[in-house]
């Protein structure tokens, strides 16, 4: 549960609480003017009752099909501009995937309806306002130390928007065509009149639409860069050229508008004194239409005054506006919330020109203003937050002032707290809250303090205090509006102990976890919430290797969720992982069951993937990246590499092109890489694969990730180096070896992330390449990194890495030569684990490598062997290290001339066990034998 | 009637528009009604107009004469009016009606050659102010004064029936029921006058709390009128309001709901006035919710009618705040106090405003 969404969720939550519209009574209405009607409820911004006058219609029986096939289209359309107004993102990515699934369904059910053209127009003002989430984001992001998440959503907003403009022009092609079929001249009872005047204003929106776009693009570059700068002379013209076809419709008077906003940041006082013209001549026309475009052109008039420095003007016009746009969804509203910040900005700017006694509250009343605009998300949240702590700096509380504070004081000056993250002093306001109401007489207005108290626990770290109140909500007051968003809160709380306190009973959270998914399943069924519930059930029964019931909890997450796709996704792979559960029982039965889960996992995973794209989502995406990987892996596993190969190269490009990788997408590209190298090597293109590896090294993902891949191509290469061995390709095989050694190199060079596993398995590696000098540099390093934890969580676990760790510095100090202090630290070892075999197996290396240095006798090396076999004789089955111990004693003879009897060795163990307990050994004996005849 | 008048202006500008391009006319340009009676060619009489009655005009065309009765005309375009009778049918349109009635004003003084001219800009110019002051009371006075005169003046012409009505309504809205009574009764005698002096005699007892009266009045009239959609409006419109003023709210919504459908969807004068009676009455059964939705249609739709759209604001303050919604209750009374100051509707907005902390 991402903290920027929890955080949000409090305004969604508090929304749910403000009063709710009943529903209408069915009324007979007047079908000639009942679409024009909800698009002008819709256009008011009374979106509530637009909607649910629309669904009065649809099942009013005494409306024309015609105007009852159009709802969806109509509830689309409402969705997408309740979007477009709404500041809180969480509620607003809802609305658009509602608006998304209403005009699909109207598009696929009517394809050739009049408005299907139109509904093309809305599918793109979806893309549209997917980049304004992904602006928002961005503004959310440091643009110092955060420079490449903020570049990377900027990045993906123009995606957002580049897509939005192909299919402006799509649709501007289609209605043009849609409106030359209608006769130039249609008289005013002409049946075809309204049809033709209404394809012809959505023809004039699209066009605007489009330019606007082109605008909002430019925006997405920084304030003065060349790219924003080219951007606004383009819309100049862009725009001017809709007024001037346009000038006596909304699109041209709109255009007009968005003309002067490009002069006005253009800059200069030429470009500010037309654009303040054209607002002007906007402000003083009095055409209804145009109402509504007043309400920005007047903001953008008080933007020109504070660029020229008018303060005192640029407040009072403020002060105008919120006075002419009183209404909470104006005040709330993007050009409401920079009214606001440009007052504050103006009464701070004319601070220098007050009294000293006035400037305390000037402060205050700008302060106040600025606290309003931090509650919620816009493009001027992160100005206000700096002015904010800049004028306002984060003070302790007086507790005797909170304790004498009324509920609603409290409440608004937590808020504010909230809005400026003083987590620690919004939870002392909020508790002080919760004292002064009854929760029985007042139970909303307990339950609002207590929720928004808990979020401030999780987002101050306080996970078990969070889980504790939000759990209490959930159970307590299940019918209360917050109460399905207080469990989700619990179960986030509980997960993130689970994760952070690995000292607690962390059995006993994951239990808490599930009971509580379950209760939110069942109580709330109908909720986001609740899928959220599934899909978190659904991981923890993966989790625990219980795949049956986590495809029954993924399968149970709602088709119009928005975390459906999520949920295929999850699916897809827990088929995957039951069938592969089910092909390791090896009968008949088992493997058909398994080809039918792996049938299931590939539908799942495409079908997931494919809703991602149709949705806009791009190279950039992590989920889509890593769903295509889930894919891929499924294919490689079953040798469907081609088709991995064909799956993942277009991601592989298209990552490898964005210009600011986010460290987020790291991990997906690493998948990505690794997954096309397995391709490469299963389709025989062992150069490409390498050619892959050169290119990870220029732009592959720094740091950690960057380990993490070339861990996971050396466990590529070995395979491939096995095989190479099998197939007898000597010059493949030193070219893969060397590439091997290369980033073994690389890996152990990189300095962060390191794990154990990798470090071990990359000196391991290194020993086998017969490289021990570097190979004991490793060890040392992991033994150093072992000594440094001092409480290990584990300390049985620790203690065996220590072991393991010591065992192969044994092993390299063996392989650098240096035998003195390979057996004092083997010594040691031994003393301490007498009944352990790898110290006694690696005594016996020591000693035959001793042997070959001629630093100590073969004689010596075949009796450690001959002890070590003996040892292991009596164990049933013998183990490989048996017969490995005996091939070293024929070794060892071998080595002091007794071939016979080093032959009569080997053939005695052979008779006696012609498996030789592996077909390896069996080789290693053969090969042997060969060299002693 | 107001509404007639008001599609003959629009027709009137349209016409003018096209004649404007295509060089002067020599002719009077009747524009008939949609469908009408009176045999034409594209539906127009063009000639000279010697006479205009009450009833009919007399256009000449060389040797020939027609008549056309007055209920067949949607417009007329005289031949030489001035570019000010033009110029305010424009500005009309455009909503400026203060400038409007200037402009006629003006165009009157230019036709003083011109009698028929004359009498229609000045008729236009006393229309004007009339629905200026049903929607601010404050020009109440000029409007009386302005109509009266050209009532006077004109008894005998083509717009006196429009004229007296308009007085009447305007003397009701002042409370002036003597003046009404003198009103019906100029306007019972008048041709095509019976069916205006009924409604305005059953919008009188209305007006005094004699419902039944003025039930038994529209009744009667509605009886004689058939199916006559025009005349049937005005009385329906009528009888709504005395039926929910007598709690007969569904018979009420019915009557309503016909005039609704009866009339064209595009014909703001009877839509914006059918809504609002139908708010008032949905209010007073107690539903709230369809009583928003009635005023809203008012609002969003016919909020040319500037009789009516303060009307509905006020309907619609009133509903958001029994609903619940403040700020949008606020958000409708901001524009009522913007485009309205001086609208009685103001007043009993207001009405419903918390009141402010001292």
């Amino acid at each position: 549960m991402s903290r920027r969404a929890c955080g949000l969720g409090v305004i969604a939550g508090c929304c749910m609480l403000a009063g709710v519209v009943t529903t209408r009574a069915s009324a007979q209405e007047d079908p000639r003017t009942a679409v024009k009607f909800a698009q002008a409820l819709r256009e008011r911004g009374y979106f509530d009752l637009a909607a649910e006058f629309l669904e009065s219609i649809r099942d009013q029986k005494s409306m024309p099909p015609e105007l009852r096939s159009m709802v969806d289209y109509e509830l689309g359309r409402i969705s997408v501009d309740e979007a477009s107004r709404t500041g809180d993102l969480v509620r607003r990515q809802e609305l658009l995937d509602q608006a998304r699934k209403k005009l699909d369904a109207f598009v696929t059910a009517n394809p050739n309806h009049p408005r299907a053209s139109e509904a093309m127009v809305q599918l793109a003002r979806l893309l549209v306002e997917r980049g304004h989430i992904a602006v928002l984001n961005a503004l959310d992001f440091d643009p110092v130390k955060e420079k490449n998440e903020r570049d990377a959503k900027f990045a993906e907003a123009r995606g957002s928007f580049a897509r939005a403009r192909e299919s402006y022009e799509k649709a501007v092609a289609r209605l043009k065509t849609d409106y030359a079929k209608f006769p130039a001249f249609l008289p005013d009872d002409d049946p075809r009149k309204q049809q033709r005047d209404e394809v012809h204003s959505a023809l004039m929106d699209a066009e605007l639409q489009k330019a606007i776009v082109d605008y909002e693009d430019g925006q997405t570059h920084p304030a003065g860069s060349k790219e924003r700068l080219e951007s606004l002379s383009r819309g100049v013209t862009q725009f001017e050229g809709l007024f001037k076809s346009y000038r006596t419709q909304f699109a041209g008077l709109a255009a007009r508008m968005w003309q002067a906003k490009c002069l006005e940041e253009k800059g200069g006082e030429d470009n500010l004194g037309a654009a303040m013209g054209i607002y002007k001549e906007l402000m003083d026309h009095r055409d209804p239409r145009v109402r509504s475009l007043q309400r920005h052109v007047q903001y953008f008039m008080i933007l020109v005054m504070e660029k020229r420095k008018q303060f005192a003007l640029a407040a009072d016009e403020c002060t105008r506006w919120m006075s002419s746009y009183n209404s909470i969804d104006a005040q709330r509203s993007t050009e409401g919330l920079g009214v606001q910040l440009e007052l504050a900005k103006s009464i701070l700017a004319q601070l220098p020109e007050i009294s000293e006694k006035e400037k305390p509250i000037a402060i205050d009343r700008a302060t106040d203003r600025l606290k309003n605009v931090v509650r919620f998300a816009s493009p001027h949240k992160a100005e206000a937050l700096a002015l904010l702590r800049q004028y306002k700096p984060t003070a302790a509380l007086n507790a005797n002032k909170v304790a004498n504070l009324s509920y609603e004081d409290a409440m608004t000056q937590a808020e504010q707290a909230y809005s400026s993250r003083e987590w620690e002093n919004a939870i002392t306001l909020y508790r002080a809250a919760i004292r002064r109401v009854d929760p029985a007489k007042d139970p909303d207005k307990a339950n609002l303090a207590r929720y928004t108290l808990a979020v401030c626990y999780y987002m101050s770290k306080h996970f078990y205090k969070a889980s504790v109140v939000a759990e209490q909500i959930a159970r307590r007051y299940p019918k209360n509006g917050l109460a399905p968003k207080a469990a989700e809160l619990a179960i986030g709380s509980f997960v993130e102990a689970y994760n952070a306190y690995r000292e607690t009973d962390r059995a006993s959270d994951l239990r808490h976890v599930v009971d509580l998914a379950e209760f939110t399943a069942a109580t709330w069924p109908d909720t986001e919430q609740a899928d959220a519930a599934r899909i978190t059930l659904g991981q923890i029964y993966d989790g625990f290797g219980n795949h049956e019931k986590a495809i029954a909890a993924y399968e149970s997450v709602r088709s119009g969720s928005n975390r459906w796709v999520e949920a295929r996704t999850k699916v897809g792979s827990s088929h995957w992982e039951l069938s592969q559960a089910l092909r390791r029982k090896g009968t008949p039965e088992a493997n058909k069951a398994a080809d039918a889960e792996l049938s299931k996992a590939v539908d799942r995973l495409k079908e997931a993937l494919k809703s991602r794209q149709d949705a806009g989502a791009g190279p950039s995406d992590a989920a889509l990246v890593n769903n295509a990987c889930d894919l891929a892996d499924v294919y490689l596993e079953t040798s469907r590499a081609a088709d991995g190969l064909a799956l993942l190269t277009p991601f592989a490009t298209g990552i490898a092109n964005l210009k600011n990788r986010p460290d987020a997408l790291a991990k997906p590209y690493a998948r990505v890489l690794a997954d096309l190298l397995r391709a490469h090597i299963a389709t025989n293109q062992v150069d490409q694969a390498l050619a892959d590896m050169g290119v990870l090294e220029k732009s592959g993902p720094g740091g950690a990730g960057l380990t993490q891949l070339y861990f996971g191509l050396g466990k590529l290469l070995e395979r491939e180096m096995e095989s190479l061995q099998k197939k007898g390709d000597s010059a493949g095989l030193r070219r893969t070896q060397s590439a091997y050694q290369k980033f073994l190199t690389a890996l152990v060079a990189s300095k962060t992330g390191q794990t154990y596993e990798s470090l071990m398995w990359a000196g391991e590696n290194m020993l086998k390449l017969d490289n021990g000098k570097e190979a004991g540099v490793v060890f040392q390093r992991v033994l150093e990194d072992l000594a440094k934890d001092k409480e290990p969580a584990d300390p049985a676990r620790h203690a065996q890495r220590v072991l393991r760790a010591r065992l192969r510095l044994v092993s390299a100090l063996r392989g650098q030569g240096d035998f003195t202090r390979a057996e004092s630290e083997l010594g040691e070892i031994a003393s301490a684990n007498p009944r352990m075999l790898e110290p006694l197996v690696e005594k016996a290396l020591l000693a035959e490598a001793r042997a070959e240095a001629r630093q100590g006798t073969w004689a010596a090396s075949f009796q450690q062997w001959r002890d070590l076999a003996g040892r292991l004789e009596r164990a049933r089955p013998k183990p490989v290290e048996y017969y490995d111990a005996w091939w070293h004693c024929a070794y060892a003879l071998q080595k002091q001339n007794q071939t016979a009897k080093a032959r009569q060795t080997l053939s005695a163990i052979m008779r006696l066990s012609p498996t030789l307990g592996s077909p390896e050994m069996k080789t290693k004996y053969q090969d042997l034998l060969k060299k002693l005849k | 009637m107001r509404t007639w008048n008001r599609l003959s202006v629009v027709a009137g500008i349209a016409l003018g528009t096209a004649w404007a391009g295509s060089g002067a006319s020599r002719a009077d340009d009747v524009a008939l009604v949609a469908g009408s009676t009176v045999k034409s060619i594209g539906g127009r009489v063009r000639g000279q107009i010697s006479a205009e009655t009450p009833t009919e005009l007399t256009v000449k065309l060389g040797a020939s004469t027609q008549t056309v009765p007055i209920d067949q005309v949607a417009s007329i375009r005289y031949d030489g009016q001035p570019a000010n009778m033009t110029l305010a049918e424009t500005r009309e349109l455009a909503g400026s009606y203060a400038e409007a009635a200037d402009l006629y004003k003006k165009a009157a003084a230019e036709s003083s050659a011109k009698p028929f001219v004359m009498q229609a800009a000045l008729f236009h110019q006393a229309r004007i102010t009339g629905d200026m002051a049903l929607a601010d009371p404050s020009k109440t006075s000029e409007a009386i004064a302005l109509l009266d005169a050209f009532t006077r003046s004109y008894a005998n012409g083509r717009h006196i029936v429009p004229a007296v009505e308009l007085l009447a309504r305007l003397q009701l809205q002042k409370g002036d029921y003597a003046g009404v009574e003198k009103s019906i009764t100029r306007i019972e005698a008048l041709p095509r006058g019976a069916d205006r002096a009924g409604v305005l005699r059953a919008r009188l007892h209305a007006r005094q709390g004699n419902h039944e009266k003025a039930l038994a009045e529209l009744d009667k009239l509605m009886k004689a009128a058939g199916s006559n959609p025009s005349k049937m409006r005005e009385a329906r419109l009528a009888k709504a309001e005395s039926l929910a003023a007598l709690k007969r709210f569904s018979e009420a919504e019915t009557d309503l709901r016909a005039v609704i459908s009866a009339n064209a969807a595009e014909d703001f004068v009877a839509q914006s006035a059918a809504y609002n009676t139908l708010g008032d009455c949905l209010r007073a059964a107690g539903r709230k919710k369809d009583a928003l939705y009635a005023y809203l249609h008012t609002d969003l739709l016919y909020s040319k009618d500037k009789e009516q759209h303060p009307r509905a604001l006020a309907g619609i303050v009133r509903a958001w705040r029994e609903i619940g919604r403040d700020d949008r209750a606020d958000e409708a009374l901001e524009t009522l106090k913007k485009d309205y100051p001086k609208s009685p509707w103001l007043a009993a907005a207001k009405e419903t405003e918390a009141p402010t902390p001292k």
